[in-house]
């Protein structure tokens, strides 16, 4: 197993805030990475998401949520509280994060640290390019959060 | 008697459109039978017009995440004729895997993630996988699914949508070692796809399916030396027999009045199916030995005219696909890198080649400098709306006695046997049941 950190930022760019993680990630592959740090950008992955993190025992995933929260609250979320059904991530695909992740739990595929950093949406409009105004404005905090992130996980054992 | 409804709409896309609406009347007589559909390719027909022929190809294969490479190869071969570009046989045996491995994944994400569930009575695959009896299937589906999406990164540069296959030829070629490793990937996994036949045959064995038969005219490409998937003559179990390029004579739409989607027909005849049915149907004797063999083995002949039957079909194509695809990288040896060329030149062709769901259909003029003047998308679902509404109409009323529940989801395997394009939406299904009167 690589003392590795794995990054995925998730989302359609076609579809307004459901980007937002595309946008995270993009935004933390602007500023210098330490080593060991692994930046994909997957967009909708559903079931790929098992052959993305195959092999790292840490990934954060980054995706835009639904919540009863202000539109750009930017939150980290565990397995188990999607699992609650607290966050919806967005996707148009039919195997959505959730969904990869129940089955990764199944088949024993899941990563030892699986963190989710939600980002909350507006809308998910289809064949719209670029955020909400909200969402926007929280994709600097959402890439601070981030990167302060993953400077823990690679430093845990 | 009250009136009976069968209403199963779409979570996502459809806005609470109807997608399948079925009325019952009082003396079980049916008075409606539809699917409604999405059509995103006709965005596609405009916006084509006044672009360059070589971005067709690159942007066709967006229609779709499924069966990108349907739609890229389909342009670029109706391109190519219309320019008078002739491709090397490299390239030739690359797009035909290239296509393989496009099968591969699609129809074992059809027969184990949205076929079996049905069949075996789960909610999802992910139900399914919660059955220590099933989870060894569920991880080799996955597995091969995989296998199939290397096999596709490997020759074009990236999952899903190509990066290296244009007009003319390829700009990037794999390696031979690269080939031979998925060869050997591919032998070891000929085991599951036998398994995944015989599983197949098992799960449409089951009642009611084996009485669900409805003769129909099957539609595919055909090629009396290979099985068809990039090339062949458009042909029918009715006799149809023409070039590719002719389908716009053939198949044709029809408007129907109280309707507003189209019917697609054949000239002077009805509606009609295609897929991987037809498919096997048509080309039988071209199948792979193996496949021949397995379909033997489950007691699979042909012609066979039971729609339940495709997910056999499916898997059979499974096992044919892995067959070619090893005989392709044989073929294939050392890719070598071959500049791709072309000239602009004016005029006006069709083509055909075989989705994983069926026959994907391509098509237009460009003038002498090379811009597209018309261009026309034919995806396979939209062939198979018809004759899906005409199962609906002969299959529901022989089904009344089951109740609500199970009605409803023969309907949505009615729909599924035909893997259609929004397989994505069909997956999260949304039921509502009313009855009326």
């Amino acid at each position: 197993m690589r003392r590795a950190v794995l990054v995925l930022g998730c989302g359609n760019p076609f579809a307004g805030d459901d980007a937002v993680g595309l946008h995270v990630v993009q935004a933390l592959k602007e500023g210098e990475l330490p080593a060991g740090v692994n930046v994909v950008e997957a967009g909708t992955p559903g079931l790929n998401l098992l052959d993305f993190w195959e092999g790292y025992d840490r990934v954060v995933v980054v995706d835009a949520v639904w919540a009863e929260l202000p539109p750009g609250t930017v939150r980290f979320f565990s397995p188990e509280d999607l699992e609650k059904r607290l966050a919806f991530p967005v996707s148009q695909h039919g195997f959505n994060v959730a969904d990869a992740l129940e089955l990764g739990r199944l088949l024993g595929r899941l990563p030892r640290y699986l963190i989710f950093l939600g980002i909350v949406v507006r809308e998910c409009v289809p064949f719209r390019v670029g955020l909400s105004r909200e969402v926007e404005a929280a994709v600097p905090l959402a890439c601070a959060v981030l990167r302060a992130e993953v400077a823990r996980l690679l430093e845990l054992p | 008697m009250s009136e009976r409804r069968i209403f199963v709409d779409y979570l996502a896309r459809m806005e609470g459109d109807g997608a399948i609406d079925i009325i019952i009347g009082p003396n079980g007589e049916l008075k409606k039978a539809r699917w409604e559909v999405w059509e995103p390719p006709r965005f596609f027909e405009a916006f084509l017009v006044g672009r360059k022929a070589e971005e067709v190809p690159e942007i066709v294969q967006r229609i779709c995440g499924i069966c990108p490479h349907a739609h890229h190869i389909t342009a670029l071969r109706a391109l190519e004729r219309a320019m008078g570009v002739q491709v090397s046989e490299q390239t030739v045996l690359l797009r035909e895997l290239m296509h393989y491995s496009d099968w591969i994944m699609s129809h074992t994400l059809h027969v184990y993630c949205l076929a079996a569930p049905d069949f075996l009575g789960y909610e999802s695959v992910i139900a399914m996988a919660e059955n220590p009896e099933l989870l060894p299937t569920v991880q080799k589906a996955l597995q091969l699914k995989r296998l199939a999406n290397d096999m596709i990164v490997a020759i074009c540069g990236h999952e899903i949508q190509n990066r290296t296959s244009v007009v003319g030829g390829f700009t990037a070629v794999p390696d031979g070692a690269t080939l031979r490793a998925l060869k050997e990937r591919l032998k070891a996994a000929k085991e599951f796809a036998y398994e995944t036949v015989k599983l197949a045959a098992k799960l449409a064995s089951q009642p009611p399916c084996p009485d669900l038969v409805r003769k129909c005219e099957h539609v595919s490409l055909h090629d009396d030396t290979k099985y068809a998937i990039n090339d062949g003559r458009l042909v029918s179990t009715e006799g149809l027999n023409v070039p590719d390029w002719e389908y716009p004579v053939w198949l044709i739409e029809k408007h129907v009045p109280s309707c507003n989607c189209k019917h697609a027909i054949i000239k002077g005849r009805d509606s009609f199916m295609v897929g991987p049915l037809p498919r096997v149907n048509n080309n039988f004797e071209q199948l792979s030995a193996d496949a021949k063999a397995a379909a033997r083995e489950v007691g699979f002949s042909v012609p066979c005219f039971n729609p339940f039957m495709s997910i056999v079909a499916r898997a059979i194509e499974i096992v044919h696909s892995i067959d070619r695809s090893i005989e392709l990288i044989d073929e294939l040896g050392e890719p070598k890198y071959e500049e791709p060329k072309f000239e602009y030149k004016a005029g006006e062709s069709y083509a055909i080649t075989e989705a994983a769901r069926g026959i994907c259909c391509h098509g237009g003029r460009i003038d002498k400098d090379g811009v597209v003047q018309k261009w026309d998308i034919v995806a396979p679902t939209a062939r198979n709306v018809y004759n899906l509404e005409k199962d609906f109409e002969e299959f529901v009323p022989k089904l009344l006695h089951l109740p609500d529940d199970k009605l409803t989801l023969l309907c949505e395997m009615m729909v599924r046997n035909y893997d259609p394009c929004q397989s994505c939406a069909t997956h999260s299904l949304k039921v509502r049941i009313r009855r009326e009167g």
